[in-house]
C-alpha cells in the first residue's frame, strides 16, 4: 500500500506527513556521507548522521499516525526492504535488504571496512519510538558494504530522552514573478514536469527507484539539511573558521557530484531521450531542460535569469528546500548556505559546456577529475541567499 | 560486479551496421549496455516486448514534442527506450549469461 505523497506544485516541493521530500541518488548520498565521515577526528559522524534520521522520520511517523506501514514508506522511498517482525518493547533486531546507502557505497567505492547505514540505523530508532514510545538507541551490527548478506540493526532500550522535531516544510515566502529569460527556450517545462509526474517513482519490489538511469530515493529534505548544517557547526567548534570554509567547500562539491552524477546519468537516459531531448533545439535547451526536470525533483523552482552561452549562467532558485529548512531550523545566516544548489549551478555548466554532455561520454570518476580539472572549467558561487535575507537564492557560474 | 565485466565497462563495439553498443556500469553494479546510431522504431520494440512485460508511458499524448518511453522487464533484463529515439538502455541483472544478450541484439537487430 502506497504511503500519500502531497505535491504542493506552486512551491515545487513535495511531501509527506507534512516532511518534505526531494530526488537524490546514491552519488549525492553516498559523497556526502563519506564527507562527513572522513572528518571522523573532529565530528562525531555517527551520531550526526543517524541523529538527524531519527528526528526526521519520527517526526513524518507521528504525522501519519500509529498505523503506518514503515516498511512499505522504506520501500516506497527506494531505501531498501526494511523488516521488523522481530521488533519488540525490550528491544531486538531490524533487517534492510538490498540497502540503498550499502549498495550504492559499494558500487562507488568498493567494500567498506565499517558499516555504512547510518539513514537506517535512525529510521529504525524513529520506527522503535513510534511504536513502543521510550527511548531506544540502534547500531548496525552487519552491513551489505562490508560483506554481509543483509544489514542488520540491534535496538536497544534508552538512549535521548526527546528527540528535536523536524522544521516540516520549513519558512516559506511568496515568490515574485520569474523574468522572461527562465522561458527564453523551446523546452517545455509544464509539459516535462507533469511527464514525470507519471514515472515510476515508487520504489519496485526490491525498494529502488530506478528512474532516468540512476538508482534514486525520494529522502528526507530536512535530513540533508541537518547533516550538512550541523557538520559546519561541529567543524567549526572543533577546528575554527578555517575548517568552516573547507567544509563549506566540502559540502559545494557533494553538490558538484550530484550535479556530475545525478544531471549526467538523467542526460544520458532513456527518459530524456524520450521525453526531453526531442525538444531542445539548442545546447542552451539542455540547460532549461534539465533546469526543468529539477523542478519535478522538490528542490524548490530553478529558472535561468540569464545564460550566456558556453560562459556564464546566472541561476535563481524560488523557495530552495536547502533555504526553507536553514532558516526554520538555524535562523538568519551571515553566510550564504545553498551548497547543492551551488554545486548544482556549476555541475550543469561543466556538464553541458565542458564535458560535452550531449556526446553522452562514460561519467566514471577519471572523467569527474578530468572535467574538474581541465583548464576554464566552471566554477559557481551564491551571490544571493534566503538565509540571509534575500528575496531569491541567486547563482552565478562562470569559467575559472 | 567481478573483475573481468568491470575491465569490460567503457568497452565498445558494433552488433550490426550503425548499431553501437557501449558497455556501462549502472549504479547497482550491473552491466548495462547502451545501444545507439539508430532509429529504434515499432518494431524493434514489438520485438523486445516478447522478453517480458512491457509498460509504454504515453508522453506523446503530454506533448506532441515528447516521444513515448517503453520499459521491457524481462527474466534478467530491464529495457528501457523511446519509441523512434536513439537509445535502447538494457540493465543485465546477474547472473547476466551471454546468451541473454546475444538474444537481446538479434531483437533489436532484427536477425
Amino acid at each position: 500500500m502506497s504511503i500519500p505523497v502531497s505535491i504542493h506544485a506552486d512551491r515545487a516541493l513535495a511531501s509527506i506527513g507534512g516532511e518534505p521530500h526531494v530526488f537524490h541518488c546514491h552519488h549525492y548520498n553516498c559523497f556526502l556521507q563519506k564527507s562527513i565521515v572522513e572528518q571522523a577526528a573532529l565530528v562525531k559522524h555517527e551520531s550526526l548522521l543517524s541523529d538527524a534520521a531519527a528526528e526526521v522520520v519520527f517526526t513524518e511517523l507521528s504525522a501519519l499516525g500509529p498505523n503506518v506501514d514503515v516498511s512499505a514508506l522504506f520501500q516506497q522511498l527506494g531505501f531498501g526492504l526494511l523488516d521488523i517482525a522481530s521488533l519488540t518493547a525490550s528491544g531486538g533486531l531490524a533487517t534492510v535488504r538490498a540497502s540503498h546507502y550499502a549498495l550504492g557505497w559499494k558500487s562507488k567505492y568498493g567494500a567498506s571496512d565499517a558499516p555504512v547505514c547510518f539513514f537506517n540505523s535512525g529510521f529504525v530508532e524513529a520506527v522503535a519510538r513510534h511504536h513502543f514510545g521510550g527511548a531506544y538507541t540502534v547500531r548496525e551490527i552487519a552491513c551489505v558494504a562490508c560483506g554481509a548478506s543483509e544489514c542488520r540493526y540491534e535496538v536497544k532500550p534508552g538512549g535521548r530522552e526527546v528527540l528535536q522535531p523536524s522544521v516540516g516544510l520549513g519558512t516559506l515566502t511568496q515568490w515574485p514573478p520569474r523574468t522572461p529569460f527562465a522561458t527564453k527556450t523551446s523546452v517545455n517545462e509544464a509539459a516535462i514536469i507533469e511527464a514525470c509526474g507519471g514515472l515510476p517513482l515508487a520504489g519496485n519490489h526490491e525498494g529502488r527507484v530506478d528512474v532516468f538511469g540512476v538508482s534514486l530515493t525520494r529522502h528526507f529534505a530536512n535530513y540533508y539539511n541537518l547533516i550538512s548544517y550541523r557538520f559546519d557547526q561541529q567543524m567549526a567548534a572543533s577546528a575554527g573558521e578555517a575548517a568552516l570554509e573547507a567544509t563549506r567547500m566540502l559540502l559545494t562539491e557533494a553538490g558538484q557530484v550530484c550535479a556530475f552524477h545525478t544531471f549526467g546519468g538523467i542526460m544520458e537516459s532513456a527518459e530524456w531521450d524520450a521525453l526531453i531531448k526531442p525538444q531542445c533545439k539548442t545546447t542552451e535547451d539542455w540547460v532549461y531542460g534539465m533546469v526543468s526536470v529539477v523542478n519535478a525533483l522538490g528542490w524548490g523552482r530553478w529558472s535561468v535569469a540569464a545564460l550566456e552561452p558556453g560562459q556564464r549562467l546566472e541561476l535563481v532558485i524560488d523557495g530552495s528546500y536547502e533555504s526553507n529548512g536553514y532558516l526554520a531550523a538555524f535562523g538568519r545566516s551571515k553566510t550564504p548556505r545553498c551548497y547543492l544548489g551551488t554545486g548544482g549551478a556549476s555541475g550543469l555548466m561543466n556538464l553541458i559546456y565542458q564535458a560535452n554532455i550531449q556526446n553522452r561520454p562514460a561519467l566514471t570518476p577519471a572523467f569527474y577529475e578530468h572535467t574538474f580539472n581541465d583548464g576554464r572549467f566552471f566554477v559557481a558561487r551564491e551571490i544571493e541567499c534566503r538565509s540571509m535575507g534575500a528575496e531569491q537564492c541567486r547563482f552565478v557560474a562562470e569559467r575559472l | 560486479m567481478t573483475t573481468r565485466r568491470e575491465k569490460l565497462v567503457g568497452f565498445t563495439y558494433r552488433p550490426r551496421g550503425a548499431l553501437t553498443a557501449e558497455v556501462r556500469k549502472s549504479c547497482r553494479d550491473e552491466w548495462k549496455i547502451l545501444y545507439s546510431g539508430a532509429v529504434f522504431g515499432d518494431e524493434v520494440w514489438r520485438r523486445l516486448s516478447s522478453l517480458g512485460n512491457t509498460s509504454v508511458f504515453e508522453a506523446s499524448k503530454l506533448s506532441p514534442t515528447m516521444r513515448d518511453l517503453v520499459r521491457v522487464h524481462g527474466e534478467g533484463i530491464r529495457i528501457e527506450g523511446a519509441r523512434n529515439g536513439g537509445l535502447i538502455a538494457v540493465f543485465y541483472l546477474p547472473p547476466t549469461s551471454m546468451r541473454v544478450r546475444h538474444r537481446v541484439e538479434a531483437l533489436i537487430i532484427g536477425s
